[in-house]
């Protein structure tokens, strides 16, 4: 790859020789900035036919997510590839670009009262394009579902010059298969995400948010209040467990918390939050925040740790995982994910949501404690039919622990959908589930 | 005494009966009609043998021996499809799910139920409402079809608008291969499966790429209360531009229903009637949920937002009766076309909901166009229209007259930036139209999807996807080959 090959392709100033690799692998040789389909094609296409390996990058909020290979040999950022194509307000629908940072999105749709149904970690750095391939969400995917419920339509690349559209702009369709789904989470490993229709939600007129401590070890007691909440007739867009030290950091106090979001008109927010108060036992304190200090809480929540861009201490990284469980199993696992990190000296912030299953673990520490301590959650976690899957960690650590985890899915399936939209393996090789 | 063993001449139904018991397979001519076609009617095949496995094991044999035998062969629950995808095109085995039809798990506190796929959609909230849980997706045929069917079509219904289609409520599944290998996606239900999301791809797949034996469903608790609101209008466009403001005002309603004079005077006529006047335009059939304090205070303001576009009347349901009433008139509303007409084709396009009324005259023309009437009944919050052609069978050329007014309605759609098929699906009735959204290389992108799981395209052939060959000419003789007359 030379920089004269790039220069027919995009200016010199949008191609950049990188410096030496970064320790969270995932980058390439060169970096280059496309700012239109076009250029974004030819870039692909070109390194198809050159046998390039090509990695795609946003924000840079996954770069420790996956991956086996030292550096890729071209990594194209879609940082400069952003901006909204078409907000059809009346039809609650929006198209953009897959670049665009999610607080941009967030504030073009707010002055329309508007929102995206989605509560990803690092909005102001996570691209849209970035969160569906990585399939990340937030506490309220309880009630506003997950990239699979809102994307409506993508526009990508393919290695080969194609591009596909999927989907449509339109809410309900079933024309064809649904091959919106494949873009989701899978790790950029088909194509590049070019343009993505997405569903959205009017921004609730009032939120509500409640947190009650429990006293230490009573994971018993938060699931029996929580399932006494979900079997009410009560609305909680959140019911996200928090072990004691981020407990620490977003309450106050350090204890485990359940944090309860109410998003709805003022009258609802009000009722629901008196009933869900009135609910806790004795034994819990408990806080209410209202309106922006709610919003405000809820923002901070998305940045518990700085994200993949910071600097990175070499010794103690800093390292995360998601874990999907049943939601009856996942203050069990706060409370495991604590007990292990104490007993390891490991500082580590747990949370989950008891009500959509997912749990993220944050835990900075030296290499052998800090794998050892995943493989112990791993086996909590597969044993009850879950998946750990780490999705930042060094690449020299990745060498030593398989991100991804035990594959149920068969792998002719697997490799047979990756076959048909990039066969010649160009695209995010080795960094998916299963090697591919 | 030796009684003559009844011995089938053809060793493929003997084979079948070898697997799931002779009283499982029905094979003769007489007993074969009744899958001539599903809720598609305009189209019949004969099927080789209808075969009814008890078990997954038992569906999993059968397709493996139907795999190495190389016979085509479609999965069928209740046969209430609307597009054909259950129907023979001429000699498929049907693979029977309807025996499968346990309830088989409920987890109210994960908020999950485990299904078998011929477990009938309305009898799951009926399981769990008494528990206070309920299931969803509610296609008007929820009293018939069966949830395996629905995870095939992606069925919608009246309450998408805020809980979403089936596949936002599928969490799991057990599914045989077409090779009759048993994969189980999504296990217990939890969510983010690592790996390529094969539960979102096979639902909605019209029983292309593999058949579902076991669903793990997401269950929701009933909504504190509701209020059903009815409105009727002197104009059609005052009705849109009411759905449109209801929209903008924040309020996103559990349903947005629209009838126009034509489907009015349907439903009227048929078994449901409730008083509907028979010279507005059109009538809305809006429903609220959730919070008493919150909902209360939005129905409020869509009667502000009707009483803004000239609604002639509006009211709010006085009780639950009264509301029931007002949902049996409209979801038995396609079959009540019976009443004014021998025979209707139900479409089904989507379309951008500000486009509501530009397509909306658009099929008044081509109504006026080819002299049928078509009477309008859909789900407006969402944009998903269903046109019902009226017409009679009987009158030489009014088929392939209605076909034609069908087609052309979903142009209009997707040509207003929309789909051919909102929750129907595509099965046989719209394979051509799939060329109105899709290029020949998207079609080709999905096609390429289905030989990963049904290499050899045994499994439901020939659905889903048009010829391939771009010239109009061919699609004009491969039309004619089907007995559509274009």
């Amino acid at each position: 790859m030379t920089a004269m090959v790039l220069d027919g392709i995009l200016p010199a100033e949008r191609a950049v020789r990188s410096g030496p690799p970064h320790p969270l692998g995932n980058d390439g040789s060169w970096r280059v900035y496309p700012r239109t389909e076009q250029e974004i094609r030819d870039l692909l296409t070109h390194a198809d036919r050159e046998g390039l390996q090509v990695t795609v990058s946003g924000g840079g909020t996954k770069r420790g997510f996956g991956g086996q290979r030292k550096r890729y040999d071209l990594e194209i950022s879609l940082a400069e590839y952003k901006g909204v194509i078409e907000h059809r307000a009346g039809d609650l629908t929006m198209t953009v670009h897959a670049g665009t940072p999610i607080r941009e999105l967030a504030e073009v749709l707010a002055a329309h009262g508007q929102m995206l149904p989605a509560d990803p970690r690092w909005p102001g750095s996570a691209t849209i394009g970035g969160v569906i391939a990585a399939n990340d969400t937030g506490p309220k995917r309880l009630a506003y579902g997950a990239p699979r419920d809102f994307v409506i339509g993508v526009r990508a690349a393919t290695p080969d010059g194609r591009i596909l559209r999927t989907g449509g702009k339109v809410v309900k369709n079933v024309a064809g298969y649904d091959m919106n789904k494949l873009w989701i989470g899978s790790m950029g490993t088909l194509g590049i995400l070019l343009e993505v229709t997405v569903k959205l939600r009017p921004l609730p007129p009032d939120r509500g948010l409640l947190l009650i401590g429990f006293p230490a070890g009573a994971q018993g007691e938060i699931q029996t209040y929580v399932n006494r909440l979900q079997a009410s007739s009560l609305e909680p867009v959140a019911l996200e467990v928090l072990n004691p030290s981020l407990s620490a950091r977003m309450a106050g106090w350090e204890r485990d918390t359940l944090a309860i979001a109410f998003e709805d008109r003022p009258e609802a927010v009000t009722y629901q939050l008196e009933r869900a108060e009135a609910e806790r036992s004795g034994m819990t304190e408990s806080v209410v925040m209202r309106g922006r200090e709610a919003e405000d809480w809820w923002m901070r929540f998305a940045e518990i740790t700085p994200d993949a861009t910071a600097s990175i201490d070499p010794e103690r990284p800093l390292i995360s995982a998601k874990v999907a469980l049943k939601n009856t199993d996942v203050a069990a696992f706060v409370g495991k994910a604590t007990e292990q990190a104490v007993q390891r000296k490991l500082e580590a912030f747990v949370h989950g949501g008891a009500g959509h299953g997912i749990s993220r673990v944050y835990v900075r520490g030296e290499q052998e404690p800090v794998l050892h301590y995943l493989q112990v959650l791993r086996t909590f976690v597969e044993k009850r039919r879950g998946s750990l899957v780490s999705d930042q960690m060094p690449l020299s650590w990745r060498k030593h622990f398989d991100v991804w985890g035990y594959q149920r899915i068969p792998r002719s399936l697997m490799e047979g959908i990756k076959q048909s939209f990039d066969p010649n393996r160009t695209l995010n090789h080795q960094r998916y589930a299963g090697g591919i | 005494m030796f009684r003559k063993k009844e011995r089938h001449s053809d060793p493929l139904i003997r084979k079948l009966m070898k697997l799931v018991g002779k009283e499982h397979v029905l094979h003769r001519q007489a007993d074969l009609v009744a899958y001539e076609c599903d809720g598609f009617t305009l189209q019949r095949g004969k099927a080789r043998a209808v075969v009814f496995p008890g078990e997954t094991k038992e569906v999993s044999a059968v397709v493996r021996l139907l795999h190495r035998e190389r016979v085509p062969f479609i999965a069928r629950g209740a046969g209430t499809g609307l597009s054909g995808g259950a129907t023979p095109l001429g000699g498929e085995v049907i693979i029977s799910l309807v025996r499968m039809k346990k309830l088989l798990r409920v987890d109210l506190d994960n908020r999950t139920a485990v299904v078998q796929p011929g477990f009938v959609n309305l009898k799951l909230t009926q399981a769990i409402s008494k528990d206070g849980y309920y299931y969803a997706p509610d296609p008007s045929s929820q009293y018939a079809c069966t949830i395996g069917g629905n995870v095939a079509e992606n069925a919608g219904g009246a309450h998408c608008l805020k809980y979403g289609v089936t596949t936002n409520h599928i969490l799991g599944a057990e599914v045989v291969l077409p090779d009759g290998e048993v994969i189980r996606l999504g296990e217990d239900g939890i969510p983010d499966q690592p790996g390529y999301d094969l539960l979102g791809l096979i639902t909605g797949s019209e029983g292309t790429l593999g058949v579902v034996t076991e669903i793990t469903v997401r269950i929701l608790k009933a909504p504190e209360g509701k209020q059903t609101i009815l409105a009727y209008f002197d104009d059609v466009e005052d009705g849109s531009r009411a759905v449109s403001d209801i929209i903008s005002a924040g309020i996103v309603p559990a349903a947005l229903e629209m009838m126009d004079r034509t489907a009015i005077e349907g439903v009227e006529a048929a078994n449901f009637p409730v008083g509907h006047p028979l010279d507005i335009e059109a009538l809305l059939l809006i429903e609220v949920d959730g919070i008493e304090a919150g909902f209360q205070s939005e129905a409020e303001d869509i009667v502000d937002v009707c009483r803004k576009w000239n609604v002639r009347e509006v009211k709010v349901a006085k009780d639950e009766q009264e509301a029931a009433a007002w949902w049996a008139n409209r979801k038995t509303g396609f079959g009540a076309m019976g009443a004014i007409s021998p025979d209707y084709l139900v479409q089904d396009g989507v379309i951008p909901r500000s486009r509501l009324p530009e397509v909306l005259n658009k099929i008044r023309a081509i109504s006026q166009e080819t002299g049928l009437r078509i009477a309008n009944i859909f789900h407006a919050g969402d944009g998903n229209l269903h046109p019902l052609i009226l017409f009679d069978a009987q009158k030489p050329g009014e088929k392939e007259k209605a076909l034609q007014a069908g087609s052309r309605c979903l142009k209009a759609c997707a040509d207003a930036g929309g789909s051919i098929t909102g929750e129907h699906g595509v099965g046989i009735e719209k394979k051509e139209e799939m060329r109105f959204i899709f290029t020949d290389e998207e079609i080709e992108a999905q096609t390429r999807i289905r030989s990963v799981f049904n290499p050899d395209n045994l499994l439901n052939p020939d659905k889903l996807f048009p010829q391939p060959g771009r010239c109009a000419e061919v699609k004009q003789e491969i039309k004619e080959q089907q007995g559509l007359k274009v």
